[in-house]
């Protein structure tokens, strides 16, 4: 069941009639020569939480920036609702941002700070104090209204920043590493109330995360950065499962990886002979793939299964000795040293208490999956 | 006050504040003086503060040098800033290095030769333009303008340097035009560097004899320069009591503008 089924009823990305809200046309942006986003062709429909996902560095700040206005692409244009924004200054366009370090005017009171851009419109006074109150309600700040931003806690900033980017109602909201200075427990709690506001408001919110585990429970969608250029799109569940490629595959979660040589195409499912593995992979793959070339096939720690008893299926079966046991209380990581050498990691779930686990240090152990919870990567 | 400080300690910080400040205790208690002798005690009077308001020429001095400082430190605000501006948030104009070696030159000039070519920029100026008719408060002015704007541009650098642009940019995400965002959120962030820096420069402007010596014309003496030509006639008192007035208004001007800024906080 695909996570965020239930957020948006209809998934208008699968529906080629559909209007995206927000186009980026082959954008592309150079500092001094250097390429930072390299042709990137992106649509986000309306009420959508997206996430641009990606390392530090690869260009997910620079591509929040250009839909902003702070920076003018190089090539390509950006469109919101159908108009035309790539020359449109930061000052003129329906768009809202929310700034990793919140930019809290430290001279206004939290009421100011909301008030700051609403005071820009041809707005009455009292509509401006309404709509301040409303915002403050929203993100359940009444209290603090006369604070100084420095009188504040980082929690309460960060509520603060996120009311004075919506207050003026815009058609999208950006968000730069909106949790990144918060501690763990609060960005968890903060994660799921982000998301409870944003379907209150049905504003579309595009956010920038380094946080894979954020970007995951967070988006209707996500796009996973690297080096200016967008490596794939799709849903946390799509991302997460079927990987586009081996840089995907990484990024997101960990993954175990053999690599092999095809041998045999049956309908749509290859074999695979791997020396890595010590055995045949017998893996669903629909794209090209002829038999003699070499391919990677990958399989996810949480879908291998460790037992003593060798399973009753012949292919995706492998044993090895385990190494080490990462306990997390949860799961627990096992890392299986395999006859080649390679270290396989296999996560299970602690269903008995520690002293009872059946599977401990310098077992020799079967690790076996099902065909389908194998993927074959080839980029 | 800590109490306990080492007998050590406590015997330089009296020397420390005595070497500081007992020279500026010296003249106070001297402006008091009844003879006309500067180092000789002869009694209380305050003889010298009556004489002093009599003193037309020291007078005078004094309200060119306040006229001076007031419209220099001014110019000198304003240009430091646009020139702080240009060299912080333009990004990497052509001549941007240039900019920032000459806007501070001045200072690091020596006084002698700032002086002098000033002079002669004045001098040329007037018989080629016309303008500035002769040497007065306008050169003095100009010239201390060029000397005050080095100071300001670097206190101002300084505080735009380390001010977050995300505060701008978020001024103009919600809205504001650039120049509203200037008047909203940069002025006021940066106004305790511009009050920092127009006192520095009014000081600047006031101590000045160097320069203002070269740029000054008949009529036009500021006080420093008739101080210091008063002496080679001997020091009279009345230099002490104008002294002490001048320390006791910067005093109480420090002294309130401390207690502004802390009941701000």
């Amino acid at each position: 069941m695909p996570s965020k089924r239930h957020r948006i009823d209809l998934q208008p990305w699968q529906d080629p009639k559909a209007k995206p809200y927000i186009h980026l046309d082959r954008v592309s942006k150079e500092f001094n020569g250097t390429p930072a986003i390299d042709d990137v062709s992106l649509s986000i429909f309306q009420g959508e939480f997206f996430s641009l996902l990606g390392p530090s560095g690869c260009g997910k700040t620079t591509l929040l920036r250009m839909l902003a206005g702070f920076e003018k692409p190089s090539k390509g244009k950006i469109y919101i609702d159908g108009v035309d924004m790539t020359r449109r200054p930061a000052y003129d366009r329906p768009v809202n941002m929310m700034f990793q370090s919140y930019a809290l005017f430290p001279h206004m009171t939290v009421e100011q700070n909301i008030a700051f851009g609403l005071k820009q419109e041809r707005i009455s006074k009292a509509e401006i104090q309404d709509r301040v109150k409303e915002v403050l309600k929203l993100v359940q700040m009444e209290k603090y209204n006369s604070r100084k931003p420095h009188q504040l806690s980082g929690g309460q900033r960060q509520r603060v920043a996120l009311a004075r980017s919506l207050v003026k109602r815009p058609k999208l909201l950006l968000l730069d590493e909106p949790l990144a200075a918060l501690d763990k427990r609060l960005r968890e709690q903060t994660q799921f109330e982000l998301v409870t506001i944003q379907e209150k408001v049905g504003i579309t919110f595009i956010m920038v995360t380094h946080d894979q585990e954020e970007a995951m429970t967070m988006s209707t969608r996500l796009g996973v950065m690297d080096h200016g250029r967008l490596r794939q799109i799709g849903t946390p569940n799509e991302v997460y499962e079927y990987p586009n490629s081996e840089y995907v595959a990484d990024f997101i979660g960990s993954i175990n990886k053999f690599e092999g040589l095809v041998t045999e195409v049956d309908g749509n499912h290859i074999l695979v002979d791997s020396e890595e593995a010590g055995s045949t992979l017998y893996v669903r793959h629909s794209a090209e793939a002829p038999v003699g070339s070499h391919v990677k096939v990958a399989i996810r720690p949480e879908k291998m299964m460790i037992d003593h008893a060798p399973p009753d299926q012949k292919r995706n079966v492998t044993k090895g000795i385990v190494r080490d046991i990462g306990y997390l209380g949860d799961v627990s990581i096992y890392h299986v040293k395999l006859k080649s050498g390679k270290i396989v990691l296999a996560t299970q779930p602690n269903l008995v208490r520690l002293a009872e686990r059946p599977v401990t240090w310098d077992d020799k152990v079967f690790l076996f999956w099902r065909a389908e919870n194998s993927i074959v990567l080839t980029a | 006050m800590q109490t306990n400080l080492s007998p050590s300690l406590r015997v330089f910080l009296t020397l420390g504040y005595g070497f500081l400040y007992l020279p500026i205790l010296t003249l106070i208690i001297f402006s008091f003086n009844a003879s006309r002798q500067v180092t000789v005690w002869q009694g209380f009077s305050t003889k010298w503060y009556l004489s002093l308001f009599q003193d037309k020429i020291l007078i005078k001095s004094l309200w060119v040098s306040l006229q001076v400082a007031t419209s220099a430190a001014t110019f000198a605000i304003i240009l430091g800033t646009l020139a702080a501006i240009a060299l912080v948030r333009f990004g990497r104009f052509k001549g941007r290095g240039l900019l920032g070696i000459l806007t501070t030159a001045p200072m690091i000039m020596p006084e002698v030769i700032t002086g002098l070519s000033l002079l002669l920029l004045f001098v040329g100026l007037e018989q080629i333009i016309g303008w500035p008719q002769g040497r007065g408060i306008l050169t003095i002015t100009l010239a201390h303008t060029t000397l005050c704007m080095a100071y300001v541009t670097i206190i101002l650098r300084g505080r735009l340097a380390d001010m977050d642009l995300s505060l701008e940019e978020a001024a103009l995400d919600l809205g504001a035009r650039p120049f509203k965002v200037f008047i909203t959120i940069v002025l006021p962030l940066i106004s305790p560097a511009l009050i920092s820096g127009w006192l520095l420069a009014f000081a600047l402007s006031l101590d000045d004899l160097v320069i203002a010596s070269f740029v000054a014309g008949p009529g036009s003496s500021t006080l420093p320069m008739v101080i210091f030509s008063s002496i080679r006639f001997g020091i009279t008192p009345q230099i002490n009591a104008l002294a002490t007035i001048i320390i006791t208004t910067v005093a109480m001007g420090v002294m309130i503008a401390g207690w502004l800024m802390h009941r701000k906080k």
